[in-house]
């Protein structure tokens, strides 16, 4: 009965939560931490001499340390006189108001043993003894904190003590009257990290008060268990190890859930006793040994068993205020920043937000070869080269090796060859898996296709198997093997001979593409629908049926979508393995001419397609309005293409004869960068009142989007050292806003969104953490988004 | 002008433009093979693909009174007939939103077995 008020005590309030997190931090911190009677000497005197409690020893040699604790609060803690003086168990509950003088000066020597065990200091300078005495002996009256508060407050100690200003932890644990975590964790952590096994055990057991399920205390026992044998065989105590083992280990085997997890790893630890050296040990049980991080890791790995009001993760401010982060990017209509991580802290004092000027949103070159509509274009796999057809049957392939690599590329890209294909214009161009060739499709009535090398512009080789042939489209499955197809019910498998090697009837093909892993085919047809071949087993199946003609589609890199232009119903997209319409873009005219469209963009989130209206249009993949609009084209936008290797630069081909190639607004010019830079932060913010924004000419009206500032995070990355660089003027555009969004209220917010993805991950959890406040997550969930 | 988008009606039997060879539809959208065009015998198609439209233009055919657009190839732009936007005569509504193609301008040729 006793225990179960006692864990209820520490669900409502903080008054038994101490503060020793940071013990495990450091290995060498437990040396300091005791609780031997003899400090209690010393600690006694504290509570009655006029010397601050608050400071005693020399600077902190560490960091991270446990920062100096009072109980004002003055509930009975037990605990702490049982572990300093083995007193046996007992747990008086007792409410704030049934405090007494006595409790008061028995948990004042308490904690200012540990204090001082921990060998913590603060100065006692900064403090005036006579007000160290009222804070002492006068008990401040506590803020009654509701429990979402109180954690914040935890997670602010939490984060402090990590950066060393253990005074002002002090300070808040004695304004807020809230502890850290439970002084019998902290206790717990001490024994373990000194190696006091007994000690470790006995704490053990008066935790298990604070455990749910007492199943739990059998698995924590083993571990430590685990660890004492380990230490003793380490100390070649042989006898006393297979004691442990024998006695210990073994019985306690039938309680644990898990018995064969468990019972191999006996096994395991039992074979340990035949290891000649330390160094075999460690091998043998994966073990690092006690003067390894063994015990440390150790710590943790029991602290998880632990509820969260009793420890709080570690890190916990750092992990929740990440996840808000993730969570914002991830509510980012416009994310295309290249490095997140160099501008993350910004993330903190204003919401996430790329400026769409990250986008590929202004002409850079506009290529002006081509002397007729071009109809299609395509970037090779790794960026450096851009292959464009003409309906005059000419293909050109651009240089763009220089430009990806260059932050703001001064000369145009270079004209590597021209080549001449199918004299009806080209309408498709592939490149091969290894950028060496690149095939050539014509119109309709083009029954040949021409295999090119990119190196030297020579034809590699033709496939021209009849007359009556058309083939329009196709795919590369490896770089020595090719597919091909048309609406003529063409649908072949060639080689670089040129030669036919296998052919699938009975189908009119629009349009290919390649899944790489397994090799299918996807081919769309003149029914409507994209189907999957596989040639190896003959095996087909639908994947997609439309209502509308599909004009083109293109698959995005990872496979797993599909985007189709569909004639008069703008551009859909397809999740391939669920097989399933996932959006449905609207913005662009199309129906008339074969349009193309691309993934595109930071991870791909992005769409991009021609139009008949002659703009460029790009979406994010998660919202259907398109996000630019982008002018120039004086005619019919044919085809777009996504750099794949640089995320800002797109290259657009139009009836127009000209080819333009897109890059973010940011690329100035490195001498006037700086200047630029905070002209337009600051008119941005102000109501885009830019001249040179060209945004209200190329956003749709009705999206609403507001402009953060500027970053450019390509630049940051490439910039030589000489260049003035950016971040500095990040620091100070950033500034001013900062100062006056400085308050507790974003941080809630901060930490509001930080909770969010949980409750979207995992309803049970997300429901628990609710309720119990912010630092509750469930440490399944927090480790979940650790690794991610 | 753009690459044109072709559709393709797919079937056993095709009637393609006889000027540039784009197919247009197929046996099974044909409704009846005895109608009359400028240019003779002309067939009744239910759906017919890649094709453009003209205005509007009022007609008085030998069934009475039609509001009909001519129709073109998609691709060369050769008229091959004509589209019924509206009849005003109630017993020739059934051939409103059929084609008209005549056979003078639209070659038959032989399809392939569809998956």
């Amino acid at each position: 009965m006793e225990r179960s008020k006692y864990s209820k005590d520490m669900y409502v309030g903080p008054k038994f939560l101490f503060d020793l997190n940071s013990v495990r931090r450091s290995t060498n911190n437990y040396n300091h931490v005791t609780f031997e009677p003899a400090l209690l000497k010393l600690a006694s005197q504290d509570s009655d001499s006029s010397s601050s409690p608050l400071g005693f020893g020399p600077p902190p040699p560490k960091r991270r340390r446990p920062s100096v604790q009072r109980h004002f609060n003055l509930d009975p803690q037990p605990t702490d006189s049982q572990g300093l003086q083995n007193r046996p168990t007992q747990f008086p509950i007792q409410s704030n108001s049934g405090q007494t003088v006595a409790n008061f000066k028995e948990h004042t020597v308490t904690n200012a043993s540990i204090m001082n065990g921990n060998g913590i200091s603060s100065s006692t300078e900064s403090i005036p003894d006579i007000q160290v005495k009222e804070e002492f002996s006068v008990p401040l009256p506590r803020k009654d904190l509701t429990p979402w508060e109180e954690n914040i407050v935890r997670l602010i100690g939490q984060y402090l003590r990590r950066m060393g200003y253990h005074q002002t932890v002090s300070n808040l644990v004695r304004e807020s009257g809230c502890r850290l975590e439970h002084v019998l964790a902290a206790t717990f952590r001490q024994k373990v990290l000194s190696g006091d096994w007994p000690g470790a055990e006995k704490a053990l057991v008066d935790l298990s008060s604070l455990l749910e399920d007492q199943q739990i205390v059998h698995t924590m026992r083993f571990l430590l268990l685990e660890q004492k044998y380990l230490e003793l065989l380490e100390t070649k105590q042989d006898i006393e190890a297979l004691q442990c083992l024998r006695e210990e280990i073994s019985p306690l085997l039938p309680q644990l859930p898990q018995d064969t997890e468990k019972t191999e790893r006996v096994h395991q630890l039992s074979s340990c006793m035949m290891c000649r050296s330390v160094e075999e040990l460690k091998t043998c049980a994966n073990w690092s040994g006690s003067k390894g991080d063994s015990r440390q890791l150790l710590v943790e790995r029991l602290e998880c068993y632990l509820p969260v009001q009793a420890v709080l993760p570690g890190d916990r401010m750092d992990e929740l205020l990440r996840q808000s982060l993730q969570w914002q990017i991830s509510q980012c209509p416009c994310h295309n920043m290249y490095v997140v991580r160099e501008t993350e802290h910004e993330g903190l004092l204003q919401d996430h937000l790329c400026s769409d000027d990250l986008l590929p949103s202004e002409t850079r070159f506009i290529l002006k070869e081509h002397t007729d509509e071009v109809w299609f274009l395509q970037f090779s796999h790794d960026g450096s080269k851009l292959a464009s057809g003409c309906k005059d049957g000419k293909i050109i392939i651009y240089d763009f090796s220089i430009i990806i690599t260059e932050d703001y590329p001064s000369s145009s890209p270079a004209l590597l060859h021209t080549l001449t294909a199918q004299a009806g214009g080209i309408g498709y161009l592939s490149w091969s898996p290894d950028d060496k060739h690149i095939i050539s499709c014509g119109r309709e009535e083009s029954s040949e296709l021409m295999v090119f090398s990119s190196d030297t512009g020579e034809i590699r080789c033709t496939v021209n198997n009849t007359r009556e042939d058309s083939l329009t489209s196709c795919a590369w499955l490896d770089t020595d093997i090719f597919c091909t197809g048309g609406t003529k019910g063409q649908f072949y498998q060639c080689d670089l001979e040129g030669s036919v090697i296998e052919q699938w009837e009975g189908l009119r093909v629009t349009g290919l593409h390649v899944l790489k892993d397994p090799k299918l085919v996807l081919a769309a047809d003149t029914h409507m629908r994209i189907r999957q071949y596989h040639f190896e087993s003959h095996n087909d199946t639908n994947l997609i049926q439309e209502s509308d003609p599909i004009l083109s589609f293109s698959v995005s890199p990872d496979g797993g979508l599909a985007l189709l232009n569909l004639s008069n119903q703008g551009l859909h997209l397809w999740d391939l393995e669920d097989r399933a319409l996932v959006r449905h873009y609207t913005g662009i005219s199309q129906g008339y001419y074969a349009i193309h469209s691309c993934f595109g963009g930071l991870n791909c989130e992005f769409l991009a397609s021609g139009s008949e209206d002659g703009f460029v249009y790009l979406w994010h993949k998660s919202n259907e309005k398109p996000i630019l609009k982008l002018s120039g084209h004086s005619r019919t936008v044919n085809s777009v293409h996504w750099n794949p290797i640089r995320p800002d630069i797109l290259a657009s081909s139009s009836d127009d004869a000209t080819i333009r190639v897109w890059m973010s607004k940011l690329r100035q010019p490195s001498a006037t960068r700086g200047s630029k830079r905070s002209f337009k932060f600051g008119s941005r913010r102000t109501g885009d009142n830019n001249p040179n924004s060209k945004k209200s000419t190329h956003t749709a009206p009705s999206i609403d989007r507001q402009i953060s500032p500027p970053h450019d995070h390509w630049q940051q990355r490439h910039c030589s050292p000489s260049t003035p660089h950016t971040s500095q003027h990040h620091l100070l555009n950033t500034a001013a806003p900062t100062a006056r969004l400085i308050s507790l209220g974003p941080l809630g917010q901060l930490l509001a969104q930080g909770m969010l993805p949980f409750h979207a991950l995992d309803t049970s959890t997300g429901i628990i953490s609710l309720s119990a406040g912010t630092g509750s997550d469930s440490r399944t969930s927090s480790e979940g988004s650790t690794a991610v | 002008m753009g690459r044109i988008f072709l559709d393709h009606p797919g079937g056993k039997r095709i009637f393609s433009c006889g000027n540039c060879s784009t197919p247009l539809t197929n046996k099974d959208e044909l409704i009846s093979p005895r109608f009359t065009g400028a240019t003779g015998r002309a067939y009744l198609f239910n759906r017919v693909v890649n094709l453009t439209y003209s205005e509007m233009q009022d007609r008085m055919m030998l069934t009475g009174r039609h509001i009909v657009r001519d129709v073109m190839c998609k691709l060369c732009g050769e008229r091959l007939g004509w589209i019924y936007e509206f009849a005003l005569e109630d017993a020739q509504k059934y051939k409103e939103g059929r084609v008209i193609l005549e056979r003078a301008l639209i070659t038959e040729s032989d399809g392939i077995e569809e998956i």
